[in-house]
């Protein structure tokens, strides 16, 4: 399994580069790892959904999709693709060190 | 943008350029000459209107939306009940003339029955349809898919661009003002095959 | 001799003053001025574009609906001037009052929206039926619409019937329909409200219905001009909408006496007391109907229960007692759904309009915000019940206060 080290950060991901561990996971690295994907700075409308994403992934124990984030989360899907452009629900899943969300919705 | 370290193993993003935009783009107009440089795109064409083959289109059209496609969907003949408000909510699905009808809950009563097809003539019964309707819709929230208008709303919180067609509009004699609100207009064909170039198509 | 003089002869006035020829004892002169002698039913303005009524059935003569104790004089009233307590009236004739009623209603002005009333679009593709005049411009310009956009717009509130403008939506539903060409027409509400109606719990009833028939909802628009070359309605907010046919409610103000008397607020209406009805500028001036600055409708309902209170006031006012009688705002209001339905509104100052049955709970027999035939009916029947029982003051069988009698109150789980 690889290993990623970046600004004296390590963590495990898997072949595709998601975080096999959460618990590796720190604001600290997100923010770096959010430069890596194109967004210069994380505001608090990237982290309130971030936040929300790992607090629903502890009880329900899978990454939420776009749409759980929707309707439980109370985010505009809208809002999410203009925040994290292109692939948002990998984007969210990776900055928030969560394994990409499976589900077809 | 900061520059990904050498060994660093991430998730392919793609590049910014190759995104779509919630912006409508230009449709390029010359054909062969001009080598495309945009995101992905991909152009759904949705003519049915039973509930079973809206979800195909919906779900596509969702999940493009999600990598980064640029999505356009072209809803025309009975594909113009998905995107009608007065229609949409009542989708029906029917096993006549599907004969890959199966049910798995036969599976319990006997092994292997679970992929028998149902036989058509049952279909004719009266209450048939909306049985097998509501049997569909449970199975969809049972798997926490959302029902027809919630997920044009989603498709359109998406970026997914959504027209109806100029001709069954018309022959239909349907009112604009009962197009589901994510529905950019209603067009022409040759308005879509302009908006679809460079496009996948699929046409369902 | 005491001289009570009331300007304006319409719903209100004539109410009024067949009631006080009736309370009021022999010494006391009752006095109407009216700029003419047209008496209109007024609700029947909504049916004339469609067809549905021809023009004739609208007017009678004013004279004719008075009490015969009543002296008219048919003349339009130029100045107020309460000092003197005199009327001056166009002709130069003056008139002197003890007691005033103003009941000069309001105005449509379409003056108002800068270029509204341009030639290229003032009664060939931009109409309003709050006239007479205009129903029946608008009747033929309906009759030769073949299809296109059509918006049916509010300028700014308050209006008189404020409901009005819904009627004549599903109205048009209903029309174009009938003529087999719904389908051809884009119909668009547009209004400075947030939504299809001031009350909230009416505001989703009246917007479902507008969804359910087809029509477009452009809410929280200030018009701040029409624009005659490109036909666009536009906004202060920037937002245009282009139209084939227009169906404006221009703004509504009070007569241009009232204001130029000073007696008026700055849409001409007259500021009085909302209970007691009586000028907050002069004490031996009421006002009544329309022409008031109550916060509630502008109905002929209102006029209809303010009249009661008034006379009781009045009456007090001339003997130098306290006002008894305090007028809680009550209106009632059908609201024509189109496909032989209609709606009952029935609230008041402090209650908005809610669900249930009227007169009586439980068996009704009208439905309140709620779709039903009989309301239709109810609607139709009142023609006959205005000109015969309501406008010579003969009592109906509706209290004049609000009662929560038969009514759902507003959050309660059905």
């Amino acid at each position: 399994m690889p290993t990623n080290t970046i600004d004296g950060h390590r963590f495990s991901v898997n072949d595709e580069g998601f975080f096999t561990d959460r618990q590796e996971w720190s604001e600290e690295l997100a923010a770096i790892l959010a430069e890596l994907v194109g967004i210069e700075e994380l505001t608090d409308d990237h982290w309130a959904p971030l936040r929300f994403m790992r607090a629903d992934a502890r009880t329900t124990g899978v990454t939420p999709t776009l749409r759980r984030m929707q309707t439980v989360g109370g985010f505009d899907v809208k809002d999410l693709f203009a925040l994290f452009p292109g692939k948002p629900a990998k984007k969210m899943a990776y900055l928030a060190g969560l394994p990409k969300p499976v589900g077809c919705v | 943008m900061r520059a990904v370290p050498a060994g660093f193993v991430i998730p392919n993003f793609g590049s910014p350029e190759s995104h779509a935009t919630t912006a409508a783009r230009e449709a390029t107009a010359d054909g062969a000459g001009a080598a495309y440089g945009g995101p992905r795109k991909l152009a759904l064409i949705c003519s049915k209107g039973n509930l079973d083959m809206a979800y195909p289109g919906l779900i596509l059209g969702n999940a493009a939306a999600g990598e980064g496609v640029e999505v356009h969907m072209f809803f025309t003949f009975w594909g113009l009940d998905i995107v009608n408000k007065k229609t949409n909510k009542n989708l029906k699905f029917t096993m006549l003339g599907n004969t890959a009808m199966h049910m798995a809950e036969l599976g319990y009563l006997r092994a292997g029955l679970e992929h028998r097809s149902m036989p058509q003539v049952l279909g004719q019964l009266p209450g048939m349809t909306a049985m097998a309707t509501k049997m569909m819709k449970k199975q969809m929230a049972d798997l926490d898919i959302p029902d027809v208008p919630e997920f044009l709303d989603l498709l359109s919180a998406a970026g997914v661009h959504m027209y109806a067609c100029r001709l069954s509009f018309d022959m239909m004699k349907m009112i604009e003002a009962d197009l589901h609100p994510g529905v950019q207009g209603v067009i022409s064909a040759a308005d879509f095959i302009e908006i679809s170039a460079n496009a996948q198509t699929i046409f369902i | 001799m005491t001289a009570v003089v009331i300007l304006g002869a319409g719903t209100a006035g004539t109410m009024l003053a067949n009631k006080l020829c009736a309370a009021l004892p022999d010494d006391h002169s009752v006095t109407v001025i009216d700029q003419n002698d047209e008496h209109h039913y007024q609700p029947g303005y909504l049916f004339v574009p469609f067809g549905r009524f021809p023009p004739e059935r609208i007017a009678r003569p004013r004279t004719a609906q008075l009490h015969p104790g009543a002296q008219v004089l048919i003349d339009a009233v130029a100045r107020v001037e309460p000092n003197a307590r005199e009327i001056r009236l166009a002709s130069g004739r003056t008139v002197s009052y003890d007691w005033l009623i103003i009941a000069s209603g309001t105005v449509p002005r379409a003056d108002q929206t800068p270029g509204l009333l341009d030639e290229r679009l003032w009664r060939k593709t931009a109409f309003d039926f709050y006239t007479l005049e205009g129903a029946v411009a608008l009747r033929d310009a309906l009759a030769a619409f073949e299809g296109g956009r059509l918006l049916v717009h509010i300028s700014e509130m308050p209006i008189k019937c404020p409901v009005a403008p819904l009627e004549f939506a599903f109205l048009a539903d209903d029309y174009f329909r009938k003529r087999r060409i719904r389908h051809k027409v884009d119909i668009t509400y547009v209004t400075p409200l947030d939504g299809a109606f001031t009350k909230p719990v009416a505001a989703a009833t009246l917007g479902n219905l507008l969804e359910d028939r087809s029509v477009r909802l452009a809410a929280d628009f200030a018009v701040s001009q029409v624009d005659p070359a490109t036909r666009h309605l536009l906004a202060y907010d920037g937002r245009s909408l282009g139209f084939d046919l227009l169906v404006t409610v221009p703004v509504n103000m009070g007569q241009q006496f009232v204001i130029d008397s000073g007696l008026g607020d700055d849409l001409g209406f007259v500021p009085v007391d909302k209970h007691t009805l009586r000028s907050v500028a002069d004490p031996r001036i009421f006002a009544i109907g329309d022409a008031t600055n109550v916060p509630t409708s502008k109905a002929g309902a209102v006029a209809h229960f303010e009249v009661d209170h008034l006379v009781a006031n009045l009456q007090a006012a001339m003997a130098g007692r306290p006002l008894p009688s305090r007028y809680d705002g009550h209106a009632n209001c059908f609201v024509e759904s189109g496909r032989g339905k209609a709606l009952l509104l029935d609230f008041n100052y402090d209650t908005e309009p809610l669900t249930g049955t009227f007169p009586a709970p439980v068996v009704g027999p009208l439905t309140l915000l709620g779709e039903s035939r009989l309301n239709h009916l109810g609607k139709l029947a009142f023609e006959k019940v205005y000109w015969n029982a309501l406008l010579p003051g003969r009592s109906l069988p509706v209290p004049t206060e609000m009662t929560m009698r038969g009514k759902i109150p507003a959050g309660t789980k059905v």
